[in-house]
């Protein structure tokens, strides 16, 4: 598993729905695994699972880009309202609103930053 | 005289502030302020005057402990009460009080400083007429043009400012004046002129010197002496000066207190460091290293000097009870605000409760501090004895190695690591031989920005694929010559400086190819001032385990923390078994219902906590691990004793330290959160966390270390088996490398 | 003069004398009428905060009767001196309102001399002070004579020799 995406959830969507949702992201290209993920931090904390991708699934803007876009519609199919996309950067992608021009601009601004944070360095490996 | 006769009172004031001058600072403030604050008996000209006068001296004080914004309180009231003064002596007044502003605005360790407005209560001062307020203008032109570099018309207006002042009777501030004028003259590198005036200076403080004047003058020397390269010599001067400020600075047995005094003064430290590394070679490199660890941690340093002081024993019940009640209601507050909705929450519900905690946070402030005031064992705290880094390297235990990082210029703090111009750290270590070593990593602006949005993406949530630190900064956090020294398998010891705090320098990437943390077993200290305070570690051998699945306070359920402490359970008992103590403290439970109350936690050996953690960052003091429906905070640990406990935090962000506490930010390199007073309580080691803990992974890396102290790694040597152990399942530096293994080595017996 | 000197040992105490209203004193040093105008402006100038000058009188204690010796010259400016009539002659209380004047007269001059920027001589002077005030046992005058002193080693920055005489000046007050 080479790189790794987060889904935000606004409040908790059940436990059933999650398993769908990590049922049908597997189909994607690249997947390597999902799983839900949670905080030892105080306060309103989000839900979320991460989706991992095999080395270079998400290494060019165009391929980045799709998967994303498959996830959003993943999500919205299961009419999870309100969840984010984040990005090992930190940027976040809103799943209702960013359009796939969003999604691209976004994405390519974390390759840029990977280039320059991470350009052969053993993260994920 | 009554006691509240005019006349009395200026006596009084005329004595605090002779306490002031001496260094007693927080007395002088106290007396002051009582004096300001008692019932006038009469309320006529006279009183006013009185009153006047405090106003003023109270903001000398204030400036001088970088109160900024109080002072200009006091000296607002102070120009409110010259109407009511004598005709004669209104002028005059005005003018004193245009200057005191003016040293205010000038100033730039004040986050308020204002050239503009300063310039235009100098341009008053001067209008006054005054030829000992016109002295006062030229002294602070001086001060501006010294902060400018402008060093030839620093020295000239020091100059005239010493001679007229000389000529009107004032020698003691005419020496100061020649003292500055011989800084100013060492920046031209006019060294014999700056020891000439610092001769003059000399023949008055000499014999009547105030602490800060001795210090002051004394670090001058030691910069015109290593000027001549007599580096020996200079290297003493240095060593007195040093002392005598360390003394200053201890005097403020109240964190705060002493964090704001500290603001101006790291830069005599930064001075100091430019002394001590002119000699060059192993000595000027050991010189330079222990300067530089004595610049930073300085309470948690005299917590620790101060030994044996357990902060609640034998205190006054009521002063006890009253720190205890505001922390019921921190507690009831927070519990409170997790029932809240998130809209209500990010509304006028959740406002208003955040800010009845915040009344609440500063009340359990007070009351703490006003325990800490009031033992006298606290109050007669102890100096730390000088640092020799030479002679704690012999003294460490075998398969360390040392490694100390030094911002240049800045003289510390957050602040440190250039700002917008680029920045110079200095990397002090110790070599496979144990020879002490050091080299310079020059910094961008680009790299000192990629430094701070590292640190920035490194609090709070950190994604599961994010990169911790850019591989660029590889080369300038341990730098080749480091790494191709310290052996593979070492133990490195690690303190931190500005910047640099708080970053996992484990996961720093070494020759594009491995992480820090593959090479050698990394464990941090505050500062190496802390080895030669480490007391005598026997740590019982019980081990507790203590932890919630369910807090009162709205937070989400943790599954993974019951499991986590059966698999610690099942570890330790292992034979040879040590005692367990296991506790799951229910929603509505506490840890003193559950019989683990945190005044028993100095029964065990090892602690280990898992729950949800907060942190507040305006509140560090506040940090607190949520067990049921109470909170153990960061400040109930000053009240008990560990000895040599290792204590394992499973929780997030309980190993960050605040970079500012209630509205003040914080300056000096302390470490202020949770690791603070729980080495003060004496613990061995703390592993921490310093961003939100996945709490899976949180757990497989529990056990993992669990099971190595168990079979007895050093729990340095635990932290890296229990990196490399979850790495190799979870190959994310996020949730692996978020553990920090704080404290002081333990050496052979008989050592530590 | 004396009113004057009374008025203006406060001022040269706080060091706020306006230079323009001190060169007017200067001026005006052997003119009667012109210092009387001084006088009557510096009143309304200190308005309120102006000290009642000490009356003498309550301070004068008969005890034995004895006289007085004469230990420092009288200054020139004091009316025995200018008439030639002897210390030895004056009956007790004379003697003592006479030595009492020069304590202020001295004062002043101390007051004076630190304004100058002679630190040391004002230091002397006040020393000097505090014999005075003990030939007449005086403890208000032993008290400001300490507080002079006070203001000497507040301007070396002395802190340590600030606290001592203001002890003393307390002591002496306490113990009158």
């Amino acid at each position: 598993m080479s790189e790794v995406v987060t889904i935000l959830f606004p409040s908790d969507p059940g436990s059933e729905r999650l398993r769908e949702l990590q049922g049908d992201l597997r189909v994607l290209e690249g997947f390597a695994g999902a799983g839900t993920e949670q905080t030892r931090s105080a306060g309103i904390a989000e839900l979320a699972m991460w989706v991992g991708f095999a080395a270079d699934a998400l290494g060019l803007v165009s391929a980045a880009t799709e998967t994303l876009g498959k996830i959003a519609e993943k999500v919205r199919g299961r009419g999870i309202r309100g969840a984010v996309i984040e990005l090992p950067s930190g940027v976040r992608i809103s799943i209702d609103s960013a359009s796939p021009d969003d999604i691209q601009k976004l994405v390519s601004a974390w390759q840029v930053e990977k280039a320059q944070w991470s350009p052969r360095g053993p993260g994920g490996e | 005289m009554a006691p509240d006769d005019p006349a009395s009172i200026d006596h009084a004031r005329k004595r605090a502030m002779a306490r002031f001058e001496e260094g007693e600072i927080p007395e002088a403030l106290a007396e002051l302020t009582r004096l300001i604050d008692a019932p006038a008996a009469d309320r006529g000209a006279r009183s006013r005057q009185a009153l006047y006068y405090l106003r003023l001296d109270r903001a000398t004080v204030l400036r001088r402990a970088n109160r900024w914004d109080e002072a200009m309180a006091d000296l607002d009231e102070a120009e409110r009460l010259i109407d009511g003064l004598a005709p004669l002596f209104q002028d005059m007044c005005r003018g004193s009080v245009a200057h005191a502003r003016a040293l205010i605005l000038g100033d730039p360790a004040n986050p308020g400083a204002d050239p503009t407005r300063c310039l235009g209560e100098l341009a008053r001062i001067r209008r006054s007429g005054f030829a000992v307020l016109e002295c006062a203008a030229d002294d602070l032109e001086s001060r501006l043009a010294h902060r400018a570099g402008d060093w030839t018309t620093a020295a000239a207006l020091a100059r005239r400012a010493a001679a007229s002042l000389d000529d009107q009777g004032w020698p003691a501030a005419a020496a100061t004046c020649r003292r500055r004028e011989a800084e100013a003259l060492l920046g031209r590198g006019d060294v014999d002129g700056a020891e000439a005036a610092l001769d003059a200076a000399r023949r008055h403080f000499d014999r009547f010197g105030t602490p800060l004047d001795l210090a002051h003058a004394e670090l001058v020397r030691a910069r015109i002496l290593s000027a001549r390269h007599a580096h020996d010599e200079a290297w003493h001067c240095t060593l007195d000066a040093l002392a005598r400020f360390d003394h200053l600075i201890h005097r403020f047995s109240v964190l705060s207190e002493q964090q704001a005094f500290l603001r101006d003064k790291l830069e005599r430290y930064a001075e100091a460091f430019a002394v001590a590394l002119a000699a060059g070679g192993d000595t000027g490199c050991l010189r330079a290293w222990s300067v530089a660890e004595r610049s930073k941690s300085f309470y948690l340093c005299q917590l620790l000097a101060s030994g044996s002081v357990a902060l609640f024993e034998g205190v006054d019940p009521a002063r006890l009870r009253a720190f205890e009640e505001a922390g019921d209601t921190l507690d009831r507050l927070d519990a409170q605000l997790g029932r809240l909705s998130r809209d209500d929450r990010e509304g006028e519900p959740g406002q208003q409760l955040i800010a009845r905690l915040h009344d609440a946070s500063r009340e359990k402030a007070r009351a703490l501090e006003s325990l800490m005031r009031a033992d006298p064992r606290w109050a007669r705290v102890n100096v730390p004895g000088e640092l020799d880094v030479g002679r704690e390297l012999a003294r460490m235990p075998g398969g360390w190695s040392l490694m100390s990082y030094y911002w240049e210029g800045t003289g510390g703090g957050a602040e440190s690591g250039g700002g917008r111009e680029p920045g110079r750290l200095h990397v002090f270590w110790t070599d496979g031989s144990s020879r002490p070593c050091h080299t310079v990593t020059e910094w961008a602006p680009q790299d000192l920005e990629l430094l701070r949005a590292s640190r920035t993406r490194l609090t709070g949530r950190v994604p599961r694929g994010a990169t911790l630190v850019p591989e660029a900064l590889g080369a300038l956090i341990l730098p080749p010559e480091v790494c191709g020294s310290i052996p593979e398998g070492s133990r490195l010891l690690v303190s931190p400086h500005g910047l640099l705090q708080m970053l996992p320098i484990h996961a720093v990437v070494i020759d594009s190819q491995d992480f820090a943390a593959g090479r050698w077993a990394i464990q941090y200290l505050p500062t190496l001032a802390l080895l030669p305070l480490a007391r005598q570690s026997n740590a019982p051998d019980p081990v507790l385990l203590i932890g919630c699945e369910q807090d009162g306070f709205g937070d989400r359920p943790l599954p993974d923390v019951p499991g986590e402490l059966r698999a610690l359970e099942e570890v330790w008992s292992e034979p040879p078994a040590r005692p367990v103590t296991r506790h799951l403290v229910p929603r509505d439970g506490t840890p003193d219902a559950a019989g683990a109350e945190v005044g028993r936690w100095g029964g065990f050996g090892v602690l280990h906590v898992a729950c949800h953690g907060d942190l507040p960052a305006d509140r560090p003091f506040d940090a607190s691990l949520r067990l049921g429906s109470s909170s153990v905070r960061s400040s109930d640990f000053f009240g008990i004793r560990l000895d040599g406990a290792i204590v394992t935090l499973s929780a997030c962000s309980l190993g960050r330290h605040a970079e500012g506490a209630r509205d003040r930010a914080v300056m000096a390199d302390e470490w202020i959160g949770l690791c603070l007073p729980l080495l003060y309580a004496g613990a061995r080691c703390v592993v921490a966390s310093t961003w939100e803990a996945f709490s899976e992974p949180a757990a497989r890396f529990m056990r993992a270390l669990h099971a190595a102290l168990k079979r007895g790694d050093d729990p340095a040597d635990a932290v890296r088996w229990a990196q490399d152990r979850t790495a190799s399942e979870i190959p994310f530096p996020a949730a692996w490398a978020n553990w920090y293994p704080v404290g002081v080595p333990a050496g052979p017996p008989g050592r530590r | 003069m004396d009113d004057l000197k009374g008025l203006l040992a406060p001022l040269m105490q706080s060091g706020k004398i306006p230079p323009a209203f001190l060169r007017k004193i200067e001026d005006a040093q052997r003119d009667p009428a012109r210092l009387s105008a001084i006088l009557t402006e510096l009143t309304a100038l200190l308005g309120p905060a102006a000290e009642a000058p000490l009356n003498i009188e309550d301070y004068y204690r008969e005890e034995d009767g004895r006289k007085f010796e004469l230990r420092w010259p009288l200054a020139p400016a004091n009316p025995l001196a200018a008439r030639g009539i002897p210390f030895d002659a004056l009956d007790r209380k004379t003697q003592f309102f006479t030595l009492f004047a020069e304590w202020s007269g001295r004062e002043a001059e101390g007051l004076m001399a630190m304004n100058d920027g002679d630190v040391a001589g004002a230091q002397a002077v006040f020393l000097e002070c505090v014999e005075r005030a003990d030939q007449i046992d005086v403890a208000e005058l032993r008290a400001r004579s300490y507080e002079n002193l006070a203001r000497v080693a507040e301007r070396r920055s002395d802190q340590k020799a600030v606290l001592s005489w203001l002890d003393k000046a307390k002591a002496a007050r306490a113990a009158a």
